[in-house]
């Protein structure tokens, strides 16, 4: 098995060129300021998401903080993605890793299925489920369909 | 003093998921399933096992900062539909199994930590 480059493999371009395999070229930092970055996007992130958790708190009814996050964090990502990813190369570890990814979470949305389940709301708990689901797959492909757009009309 | 402590918990959890995801990702990259999200389910998975069994455990501020900051940000679900996007395109197969396991892997992780902890 023939091993790429000690670099190219912690490289963004060779872990995630899932929807566009192409050659890019390797950042011109390392591992440690891309983990500062993602600490810092992360952060800020999770900070609102718990802002928001805390405005709208779930306390026995349906979890409406956690769809909104996750729905408003796959639009977001569909069109950051598509759009301004390739502008700066602090953008994919800031934004993308840090920022959506501390944003939204998949730890809450599974605590509040089960724990809907495990209340015997089976009802509700099947109804969150495919809302996140389809709502999220649906907003993500969204985003996508209109990032091209945004850039077409900022450049 | 909550925000400081969900601060301290996402500036840990969000270097550990890239750290996670990308070594897996490049560990399983000549799997026959290499295009299945091995690196995603981990995180997920792992994330939401810890969320069950800190949910039990703890309360308080150390709750905040292990399960609003850490497994917030361990888990990401904005990943998973970028994910989820690109499969769409190139496997649709993968595209069912991500969408179909995911979710249901980490309720399942969810449910028996949280059960077998409390």
């Amino acid at each position: 098995m023939v091993r790429p480059p000690r670099g190219w493999h912690s490289n963004w371009a060779s872990a995630n060129c899932a929807h566009l395999c192409e050659a890019r070229p390797i950042h011109p930092y390392g591992q440690g300021v891309r983990l500062l970055q993602i600490a810092l996007g992360g952060a800020v992130g999770s900070l609102a998401r718990y802002g928001i958790d805390q405005t709208l708190p779930w306390s026995d009814g349906f979890p409406w903080a956690t769809l909104i996050i996750n729905v408003v964090g796959a639009l977001a990502i569909g069109v950051v993605a598509t759009t301004v990813v390739d502008m700066r190369p602090w953008v994919r570890p800031v934004v993308i890793v840090g920022v959506l990814g501390g944003f939204t979470t998949f730890s809450a949305f599974a605590l509040q299925t089960g724990t809907l389940l495990d209340a015997g709301h089976v009802m509700q708990a099947l109804v969150y489920l495919a809302l996140t689901m389809v709502a999220g797959l649906v907003a993500v492909e969204i985003g996508a369909a209109l990032g091209p757009r945004f850039r077409r009309v900022t450049s | 003093m909550m925000w400081l402590a969900v601060v301290a918990g996402a500036a840990v959890g969000a270097p550990l998921r890239y750290l996670v995801e990308t070594s897996v990702t490049s560990r399983m990259r000549h799997h026959p399933w290499h295009q299945f999200t091995w690196g995603l389910h981990v995180v997920n998975v792992a994330g939401s096992l810890v969320a069950g069994v800190v949910l039990a455990t703890t309360t308080g501020v150390l709750r905040a900062l292990l399960l609003a900051g850490f497994c917030g940000a361990f888990t990401t679900f904005s990943g998973f539909a970028w994910r989820a996007h690109s499969l769409r395109v190139m496997s649709r197969s993968a595209w069912w199994w991500t969408i179909i396991t995911m979710p249901t892997s980490c309720i399942a992780a969810f449910w028996i930590a949280w059960r077998l902890a409390s």
